[in-house]
Parts: structure tokens; C-alpha cells; sequence
């Protein structure tokens, strides 16, 4: 029964790593077919190029499906169906940089050097929701309070792994590690994302000459949805996060809160499904901005193609040293990503790796 | 609010970003108190570097024209800039119209142009008030 679970999410997981990857062509060629090139022979290798992607995607994805199923019903091995799962997605990327090199040369790119910007100033304030992150603050800092006052009173085995209904399967020794872990992980990452956030609002955004008001309004939309969806992400985060760091104490709670949270922990699953819910409807909305402004300005919705000779691994990967932007609209796919040569990613790196490596370390000492 | 800039114009960028925003604010698009992007957020979305703007900002700081906040972007504080003479001004209407007749316009058509925008500018500065 539970390796049959595991079988299931790993197949969820495929699945939908197999779904964006066969659906990055439809966006890259796009791309290059607005950039300049609509000859018959670009069409033609085009075509022929995606669908030999297409073939070898799905003939990884059935291979790598069969894999994961013997490996963990057959042999029962977790750790083997992971590693097949992550191979089957770095071969799915180099299958995609493969085909991009293939179709990248018949793109032309059209170097534009007149273009708009506009001077409204994008503060991270204007895309914030006071009640949001007054929920999200109470759903990170709440359970670290409760726990450090709860943890005198905890028994020497502590719960530190549980099932779907919220039963504990997993135990570890009492300790400040195995306690505070959840909670510690929630303050992180809401401080990681945060970052990111602000990054996105602060990402470049570049008119065409041509309609730029429309465009604009477009663009702002597209940076507006982009923050929900995000904002969906962070308190589906912190709620997870919450009830993991919570569970292991509900015993010592006493009988309201132990009982409110029996009550939070069979309701668990409304949790991923009003995400999954709220991510369809985001992407939906994105992908539609996206369309309207394509037939708006046909090729302005690449971010800037002054910047093409930038974009690597199939338009993936943005590299430009010269450009002062931190984040940047994708060229393939929806929302930001960050340009990999800025300094300001040098020093969000270290702080992403640093701060967990000092945290372990000065924890080291506690013990 | 927006700006225009040509990056292959032989004309500086930070040249292009003065003017436009000077533009901006005779045309009643920015008026005292309006907030401009910080350096970075401009230099950003133009995808230049953060010296080109700050000296489009200085210049127009030195002009009276807006105010610069440390961290957070300028304040358009006057709509009249005070550090040109008539001297100065007369000299760049001067290079203009030279500019003009070296093109090897007519008289008439100069006047023509200079009519024509006079009346442009003008006119917006009219219509925002």
C-alpha cells in the first residue's frame, strides 16, 4: 500500500515535468519565428527538430516510468526511484538544449534600439496584502513561539515524519535539530522568497516603441499575477510548514489546540488542493496575458531582444554582465528569472548557502 | 509617464533621458511632487549602466528641476530650471538653427519647423494647465 503511494507521486511528479517540457518548443519557436526567419526550410527543420524532441521526451518518460516501477515495487528501493526520476529530467533538459541548438541558427535576431520605459516607480508595497503577510507572519513566527515554549515538556522520541492522514511514521531523538527543524526551514525559506519577490518587482521591464501604453498595462498585469501567484505559494508554504512543526507538540498543546489541530490535520489535503486550484487559475491567467500581448506586439513579449546572443541552454539561462537587471522576464516560459551574471546574484547565493551552513554550525555548539 | 530611448542615436543616453524627462514636465506629464524611479530602477529597465543615469539625474538636479533622495528614486520639485543664461539659452537655439541651415533648408521652411514647434511645446504646456 505505501509503496504504491510513493509509486503515485513520483508518477505526479514525472508527469508534470514531462508536460512542461514537451510544451518549452511550442514557446521557443514562437520566439523565433516573431525574431525574423519565416522561410520554408526554418519551418521545415523547425517542425522536424520538435517533433524528433517530442519522440525521444516521451520515449524517456515510458522508459523512466518503467524504471521507477520496478525499481520500487520489485526491488523497494526509494532512494533508486529518485535518482531515475532526477536523471530522467536532466536528460529531458539536455534533449531540450540539443534541440534548441538545432533551431537556434534560424532565428534572426532583430536587434531593437528603440524602445520605451516607463517612469512609474514599482515599489514591493504595491504588491502586497497587509492581512497576507500579517497571516503569513503568524503561520511562521506562531509555531516557533509555541514550540520553544513547548519543548521543556517534550517526550525523548519525538515524531518527526508523517502520512497523508497525519499520522506520525517516522521518530528521532528529542533535540534542538529535530524539533525546530520545520519551523526554522519556514522562516528560511519566507525570508528566501521574500527576496524574490522583491526581486520580481524590481525586474526589468522593457516597452516596445510601437503601442507602449497597452503593452504596458499588459506587462504590469503580468507582474501583478506573477505576485499572487507567488504570494499562493508562500502561505501554502507557511501553512505546510506550520502543521509539520506543530504536530510533533499536540500532545502538550493542551486539549483546544491539540484538538483544533486534529481537526487542521484531516482537513490537510484542502491545503494542496486549493494550491494546485490556484496555480491552474494563475498560469491560465498568465498564459492569456501572454497571448493578448503577442497579438498586441508580435515579439514583445520576449523580454528584450537586445539581449539574444545572452540567452543560453535554449533561451533557459540568462547570462549578460553588461546588464545592470537583477531579474528579467523568461524568454521561454512564464514569470522571472534571475540574470545569472549580475553581481547581485553572487552575493543572494551566498546568503542562500551561507546562512543554513552558520545556522547548523552554531548549532553544532548548543548541543 | 513614459520615455523614449534610441540607443543607436549618436546623442548620449543619459543626454536622451534628461531630455525626455525635461520634456515630461513641460508637457504637465510630471509636475512638482511627482516621484521619479531610482537610479537602479531606471538604469534596470533601460539596461544601461547606473552612472549613465545618476548623470541624468544630476544634471537635472543641478538644473532645479528635481530633487534626488538617497535610496529611493527623485521628487520633480520646480517646473522652471534656473542655472542657464539667456546667453547659454540663445547659444543652443543658435547651434540648432545652424544645424537647420546647414541641411540646407530654406528660409521658409525653417520657419516653417521652428513655428511648428513652437507651437507644439507651447501648447502642451498651455493644455496642462
Amino acid at each position: 500500500m505505501k509503496t504504491e503511494m510513493v509509486f503515485l507521486q513520483v508518477l505526479l511528479g514525472e508527469l508534470i515535468s514531462f508536460a512542461i517540457f514537451m510544451s518549452l518548443p511550442l514557446m521557443h519557436t514562437q520566439r523565433t519565428a516573431s525574431g525574423g526567419s519565416e522561410g520554408k526550410d526554418f519551418q521545415e527543420t523547425t517542425r522536424r527538430a520538435a517533433n524528433g524532441y517530442r519522440l525521444i521526451l516521451t520515449g524517456l518518460f515510458i522508459a523512466s516510468t518503467a524504471a521507477i516501477y520496478l525499481v520500487l515495487i520489485r526491488w523497494q528501493t526509494q532512494a533508486g526511484a529518485a535518482l531515475i526520476s532526477i536523471g530522467f529530467n536532466v536528460a529531458a533538459l539536455f534533449c531540450y538544449i540539443n534541440y534548441a541548438r538545432q533551431v537556434g541558427p534560424f532565428a534572426v535576431p532583430s536587434p531593437i534600439t528603440r524602445y520605451a520605459v516607463s517612469l512609474r516607480v514599482r515599489r514591493l508595497v504595491d504588491y502586497t496584502h497587509t492581512w497576507l503577510e500579517a497571516l503569513i507572519l503568524i503561520l511562521t513566527i506562531g509555531p516557533l513561539v509555541l514550540l520553544m515554549s513547548a519543548y521543556p515538556g517534550m517526550p525523548d522520541q519525538i515524531p518527526v515524519h508523517f502520512n497523508i492522514t497525519g499520522e506520525p511514521d517516522g521518530w528521532a531523538r528529542k533535540s534542538l535539530g529535530s524539533a525546530f527543524f520545520a519551523p526554522a526551514l519556514s522562516v528560511y525559506l519566507q525570508a528566501v522568497f521574500l527576496l524574490i519577490k522583491y526581486d520580481m518587482v524590481h525586474a526589468k521591464m522593457i516597452l516596445p516603441e510601437e503601442s507602449t501604453e497597452e503593452v504596458l498595462r499588459y506587462k504590469e498585469q503580468f507582474l501583478k499575477t506573477n505576485a499572487q501567484l507567488f504570494d499562493l505559494v508562500r502561505v501554502s508554504c507557511a501553512l505546510l510548514l506550520a502543521m509539520t512543526a506543530l504536530l510533533p507538540v499536540n500532545k502538550s498543546l493542551g486539549e483546544v489546540a491539540s484538538n483544533m489541530l486534529a481537526l487542521a490535520s484531516t482537513l490537510i489535503w484542502i491545503g494542496p488542493a486549493l494550491l494546485v486550484g490556484g496555480l491552474s487559475y494563475f498560469i491560465w491567467r498568465l498564459l492569456r496575458i501572454k497571448r493578448d500581448l503577442e497579438v498586441l506586439s508580435p515579439g514583445s513579449n520576449a523580454p528584450c531582444s537586445v539581449d539574444d546572443q545572452y540567452w543560453r541552454q535554449g533561451g533557459l539561462v540568462y547570462k549578460n554582465p553588461e546588464d545592470p537587471a537583477v531579474m528579467i522576464e523568461k524568454l521561454v516560459g512564464l514569470g522571472y528569472t534571475y540574470n545569472m551574471a549580475s553581481r547581485g546574484v553572487y552575493w543572494r547565493l551566498a546568503i542562500l548557502v551561507g546562512v543554513p551552513l552558520f545556522v547548523v554550525w552554531a548549532f553544532s555548539f548548543l548541543r | 509617464v513614459i520615455i523614449r530611448i534610441d540607443t543607436s542615436h549618436k546623442l548620449p543616453i543619459y543626454r536622451q533621458i534628461a531630455d525626455e524627462i525635461k520634456m515630461l514636465i513641460v508637457k504637465g506629464d510630471l509636475v512638482p511632487g511627482a516621484t521619479l524611479p531610482s537610479v537602479r530602477q531606471l538604469a534596470t529597465d533601460i539596461g544601461v549602466n547606473l552612472n549613465t543615469v545618476a548623470i541624468a539625474y544630476r544634471e537635472l538636479q543641478e538644473e532645479g528641476l528635481i530633487t534626488i533622495r538617497h535610496g529611493s528614486g527623485a521628487v520633480v520639485t520646480s517646473c522652471t530650471s534656473q542655472s542657464q543664461s539667456i546667453q547659454d539659452l540663445r547659444r543652443s537655439l543658435r547651434v540648432a538653427l545652424t544645424e537647420l541651415v546647414l541641411a540646407g533648408l530654406s528660409l521658409k521652411e525653417i520657419k516653417k519647423i521652428f513655428d511648428d514647434e513652437l507651437q507644439h511645446t507651447i501648447q502642451s504646456k498651455e493644455g496642462s494647465r
